[in-house]
């Protein structure tokens, strides 16, 4: 039976050189050599058998690249219903948000690139990209355990208009959850944890940017956290190796700044529903980005020169 | 006219196989559940040997069948010991499979009335 499964990881080795595909998918069109090899074993000679299986299951690039145009690394592509959904549910949200900050919170670099990077961001959503998807379906629990902790304590405790802005995050969620088995790839788990960094590297970063405060520590290690991110999240979605570098160095800035926080960085000492949320974001962000540089590392693409065949 | 003589003999090509998979991989799913070497089988039988896929092909057209929630999957374990997937068609399936009947019925129809009278 030796020649059979060299036979098979000879195939399945040309197919992943070709795309990346899941291992189910892999173990399925494994499954359907050995049962072509067991059918033609009757009526011909072992080599001839599994030359003929081969043969019938197809060129493996062909088939790799067929499989990659419907399923890409990072899981499913959305249908149009549950995408555009999701968008109607979060651009009015994202709208006003961006609206407010930028008008009582003040232009800033940060609350400019905050803005810019939603709409960007939805709009990836809106077009079906799958690593938007996986990165929305990221952000969202994040932005309903932000706004339940602020509905239930500070200023804006009950606020009808927060509640709003959970009722449609709730909603988006529902839409782009993975409901079927399959739907996110490892890949794309790796792209939800990413909003957990984002929203550590802002708080961080918001240390100083909102209350125009002089930089403490903790605020300063946002910046090496927000490069880390978005250096990480390029190489992730190009699925470098290099990614997980990035998000690691990310992993220490936050870490680093759990640290501070813990030591009464004097960035943290605002009211103490605001300290709950920063230190949550930042630890969050922390364990987010250590998650996240663990599955890049392993769900990067060995072979290179296989991104013409994700298209 | 030339070509189509010359092409009777042969068995149907690349295009026209990939325009019936869907119609055919619903009909088949609508007998009962079945998994993909399964229903490669009973694609052979049912049309006597005359309909080839490149088998390995099935596969991304069952993924799409089912990312489009027409068809839905799960594994089971079978009589070899194998954990296989299985494909089970979805109420929105059955009504994806009767528009596909009705499309290629008008085909069918205008085929065999235009080949009547010629």
């Amino acid at each position: 039976m030796n020649e059979v499964d060299d036979a098979i990881a000879r195939y399945r080795a040309e197919l992943t050189q070709e795309a990346a595909l899941a291992e189910r998918d892999l173990a399925e069109l494994e499954d359907h050599f050995r049962s072509l090899v067991d059918e033609l074993r009757a009526t011909r000679p072992l080599a001839a058998a599994i030359a003929a299986a081969r043969q019938r299951l197809g060129d493996p690039r062909a088939v790799a690249r067929e499989h990659a145009r419907v399923r890409t690394s990072f899981g499913a592509r959305l249908s149009r219903a549950r995408a555009w959904s999701a968008v109607a549910l979060l651009a009015p949200m994202a709208a006003y948000g961006s609206y407010l900050q930028l008008t009582f919170g003040g232009v800033s670099l940060l609350s400019v690139f905050h803005a810019a990077f939603s709409l960007g961001v939805l709009v990836a959503l809106a077009a079906r990209a799958t690593w938007a998807r996986a990165y929305v379906l990221g952000g969202l629990p994040l932005s309903i355990l932000t706004l339940a902790t602020l509905l239930a304590d500070g200023p804006s405790a009950g606020s009808p208009v927060l509640f709003a802005y959970l009722a449609a995050d709730a909603a988006a969620l529902a839409f782009l959850a993975p409901w079927r088995r399959g739907e996110l790839g490892p890949a794309g788990a790796g792209l939800a944890l990413l909003p957990a960094i984002y929203l550590g590297a802002v708080t961080l970063l918001g240390l100083v940017d909102i209350r125009y405060a002089p930089m403490t520590p903790a605020a300063a290690l946002g910046v090496p956290a927000l490069a880390g991110l978005l250096l990480g999240s390029v190489g992730a979605v190009l699925r470098a190796r290099w990614a997980a570098v990035a998000t690691a160095t990310a992993a220490v800035a936050l870490a680093t700044a759990t640290v501070l926080a813990l030591a009464g960085d004097d960035g943290f000492a605002g009211p103490p529903y605001v300290y709950r949320l920063q230190l949550a974001g930042v630890i969050l962000g922390a364990l987010g980005a250590a998650v996240a540089a663990a599955i890049q590392w392993r769900t990067a693409r060995t072979a290179p020169g296989t991104v013409r065949a994700l298209r | 006219m030339h070509s189509a003589v010359r092409r009777a003999s042969t068995k149907p090509g690349k295009d026209l196989v990939a325009a019936s998979a869907v119609g055919l991989v619903l009909a088949i799913l609508h007998r009962g559940a079945s998994y993909g070497y399964a229903i490669i089988q009973q694609v052979r039988d049912l049309s006597g040997g005359e309909l080839e896929w490149s088998e390995g092909m099935l596969y991304p057209v069952l993924h799409r069948l089912e990312e489009q929630g027409l068809i839905e999957s799960y594994e089971e374990r079978g009589d070899n010991g194998r954990v296989r997937r299985y494909y089970r068609l979805r109420p929105e399936g059955r009504r994806a499979l009767a528009e596909e009947r009705r499309q290629w019925g008008i085909v069918h129809g205008t085929l065999t009335r235009a080949w009547r009278t010629e």
